[in-house]
């Protein structure tokens, strides 16, 4: 027998009973992640729970939820029990949930710790092996999508702190097959061509899954590789990824990763603007020194009261003067004296004088005769006497101690 | 950044620095210390307009299909 043809809601139907009678479907725990999220302004809550390849869609009427004693979001990793079920209307399956469990540790989470502990023993996360970052770079690298949201906030970001950076952006998946492969060869880019003073290596938030690449260790020794400092910028806040770990500086979201590798315009200009001012107060200072300078020489007693100089000179001179003069005086008396002097000596050797005392010399041809020696005996010889001469022939000689008789 | 001229501003800052530290040590003459002023009034002048008239590039690395990069301009920003 034939069965007539079934109407798709029949087959929805008839489906959602097979799925209600099912033992193991009519009460069930599943684990995953939570991700497209949605809270219904009818209380309901809509969204996906998945694991590393597989998703499914979810409902929490608000009869069920407002027990819930913390919120949900996405990416939280959860225990959902509920039923399997189909919605008829559209005709797809989803996981109707009852309660929620917060699910701590997942597969990835077991994985993403194994490699944090590894790779830090291995001393990747080392803080002595961080570069600094240089905060007024010329040029940054970014490696990350060229279509997110994550590259319009770190190109707003820089442009704004500082418009005159160029940045230069390395297209990639962020999430996917394609992704670590494609992040790495971005990383060994920039490094090759050596023009960037840092790379940012980020993308947007997400869950475990999405952000994935960036708990990859080859990304991770990529980063830990790489001679240009690397700033990593994954998801938000509350998302660690190893990237952030081996990354020599983490940025909490991609508007944060353009903050941290850049300064301020403004403190550029303030520090400029700064320098401007010690420039002029201290050529300001210098000047005012020499004015000072010459403020103490104008001030000064020589410029002040110049009188007060030419007086102190007169004066001087006026007693220079007087000294000289005295030492004239004293050196005409001396001389007057010693000529007195020399007088009374010339007046004393005079002969005359010597007649005046009834003396008298004897001369013959003007040759004053001191010895009878010098005289012959019929010589004519001239007696001077102080009244007048006396011109005698000389009778007779006697010489020395010879008997004279008149 | 605009390619006339190779001006590192950070240079420039750290010598303009140099010359401020000099001025205020007070070892200069008064006519060297005049000279280092309007080197320092230059440069000052250089950095200034070089902040305000800079308008960095935002470029996007393109690999072709036999595997050469090339950088164009990107278009993302509002």
């Amino acid at each position: 027998m034939e069965l007539k043809p079934f109407k798709v809601s029949e087959l929805n139907s008839y489906l959602k009973k097979i799925l209600e009678a099912d033992p193991i479907l009519c009460n069930i725990k599943i684990e995953g992640e939570i991700s497209n999220f949605k809270y219904h302004y009818s209380g309901h809550m809509y969204f996906t729970l998945k694991d590393y390849k597989s998703r499914i869609r979810c409902v929490m009427f608000n009869g069920d939820n407002k027990y819930l004693n913390f919120s949900l979001e996405d990416g939280m990793r959860i225990i959902a029990e509920g039923y399997v079920s189909i919605y008829e209307r559209d005709g797809c399956y989803q996981l109707y949930i009852k309660k929620i469990k917060k699910d701590g540790i997942g597969d990835l989470y077991v994985k993403y710790e194994k490699l944090k502990k590894e790779l830090e023993e291995e001393g990747l996360f080392s803080t002595i092996n961080k570069k600094k970052i240089n905060r007024n770079p010329k040029k940054i690298g970014i490696v990350t999508s060229s279509t997110g949201a994550a590259i319009r906030d770190i190109i707003t970001v820089i442009k704004r702190r500082n418009p005159m950076i160029d940045m230069l952006v390395y297209p990639v998946h962020v999430q996917g097959i394609y992704s670590k492969e494609e992040i790495c060869k971005g990383i060994r880019y920039f490094n090759f061509k050596k023009d960037v003073d840092t790379i940012i290596v980020g993308r947007g938030g997400g869950s475990i899954e999405e952000l994935w690449s960036f708990n990859e260790e080859e990304v991770a020794r990529e980063i830990y590789n790489s001679k240009i400092p690397v700033i990593s910028a994954v998801g938000h806040e509350t998302d660690y990824t190893i990237a952030d770990f081996v990354a020599d500086l983490r940025a909490p979201t991609p508007s944060a990763a353009g903050e941290l590798a850049t300064e301020d315009i403004e403190n550029l200009k303030d520090r400029l603007f700064n320098i401007n001012i010690l420039l002029i107060d201290s050529i300001n200072r210098i000047i005012q020194n020499e004015k000072n300078i010459l403020n103490t020489f104008k001030k000064s007693r020589f410029f002040s009261e110049p009188l007060y100089y030419i007086n102190q000179y007169k004066q001087r001179l006026d007693f220079e003067f007087k000294k000289l003069i005295n030492t004239e005086q004293i050196l005409i008396n001396d001389r007057k004296n010693k000529l007195k002097n020399i007088k009374e000596q010339l007046n004393n050797l005079n002969p005359t004088s010597i007649l005046e005392r009834g003396y008298t010399y004897v001369e013959n041809n003007k040759n004053i005769i001191k010895s009878v020696s010098r005289i012959n005996k019929h010589d004519e010889i001239f007696i001077h006497f102080k009244d007048g001469i006396v011109k005698a022939n000389v009778a007779k000689i006697y010489n020395g101690e010879e008997k004279y008789s008149g | 950044m605009a390619k006339n001229e190779e001006f590192k501003l950070e240079e420039a800052i750290l010598q303009l620095e140099n010359i401020v530290e000099d001025l205020e040590n007070g070892d200069l003459t008064i006519d060297n210390a005049l000279d280092e002023f309007k080197k320092g009034i230059k440069l000052y002048n250089k950095c200034y307009k070089k902040i305000e008239e800079t308008e960095g590039e935002i470029k996007l690395i393109l690999e072709d299909q036999k595997g050469n990069f090339n950088e164009s301009n990107f278009m993302n920003v509002d």
